[in-house]
């Protein structure tokens, strides 16, 4: 399986210098997105309920990329920025070089309707609707780029953040 | 991710474990339409050691679901963690496929 997410910075960064992990358009990527996440989120007192969140918004982000983004089905880098701003949202940005694909403007599904009679997808994105503060799109050149942001409750999140940032250095 | 099945009675159990994801998700699904294929109707779904569930576990669920109406056969879920049965109502899918506390509830709902 491929292993190529590389992580350039271990602290939890700023938007000046965002940790950046960059991936293959592979579904066994996911492990390695979900790893990262996990040490670099549970330094930051994170609850397990925003962990879950933004894991969850960030696989049906990466999953619909690797999916439906590349016509040609050949290898292409997917890069995911994370990063904290104004001491109130944890923020995610993917950006792939495939197809224009505004997930923003998505419909959602049709709650009114049963579950047999649904459409299967757009699912994903729903969540990513619902669960996050803001989940928007652009498109640069070539290249699309969706943005999502977590506002952080947890007590105890910044003061770690800045202490630890101290400590560093930084 | 783990999947243990077995047979309480009737109804056939599974037990999920780890993550169900875009990656893993495929298993389970071929899990359960085998015990579909091979007659089962009654289901137990219990998320007690279940971390992480993503649409694509959704999906395999409402595609068991849409199969199962069928035959009048029944999928019924227990021991979810507060913020997965979040993803299952923010899907609308907890009026369709019932949520019940524990094995205990969802044994009864089969009586």
């Amino acid at each position: 399986m491929l292993s190529t997410s590389r992580c350039q910075r271990a602290l939890m960064p700023d938007a000046h210098k965002p940790l950046t992990l960059v991936l293959k358009n592979d579904l066994g990527e996911i492990d390695s997105i979900w790893a990262t996440l996990e040490r670099v989120l549970e330094e930051y007192y994170l609850s397990r309920k925003d962990m879950f969140q933004i894991n969850l918004a960030v696989e049906e982000l990466f999953t619909n990329i690797v999916s439906y983004a590349f016509e040609d089905k050949g290898p292409h880098d997917i890069f995911v920025n994370i990063y904290v701003e104004r001491r109130k949202f944890l923020v995610v940005e993917l950006m792939d070089d495939g197809i224009p694909f505004n997930p923003a403007d998505h419909q959602d599904p049709d709650m009114s309707k049963p579950l047999s009679q649904r459409d299967e997808g757009g699912l994903g994105i729903h969540f990513c609707k619902k669960m996050m503060a803001e989940f928007f799109y652009e498109r640069n050149g070539k290249q699309n780029k969706v943005t999502f942001k977590k506002r952080i409750r947890k007590p105890g999140f910044f003061e770690k953040f800045f202490s630890c940032r101290r400590s560093h250095g930084n | 991710m783990e999947i243990k099945e077995n047979m309480d009675g009737n109804i056939h159990v599974f037990e999920l474990s780890g993550r169900l994801d875009s990656r893993t998700s495929p298993e389970f699904d071929e899990k359960l339409f085998k015990a579909m294929e091979q007659g089962a109707s009654h289901f137990i779904i219990d998320f007690q050691s279940l971390e992480y569930i993503s649409s694509a576990g959704l999906r395999v669920l409402n595609k068991a679901h849409k199969k199962l109406k069928h035959s009048d056969g029944k999928i019924m879920m227990c021991n979810m963690v507060d913020y997965i049965k979040e993803v299952f109502e923010i899907a609308g899918f907890d009026t369709f496929l019932p949520i019940v506390p524990d094995r205990q509830a969802a044994r009864n709902s089969f009586n």
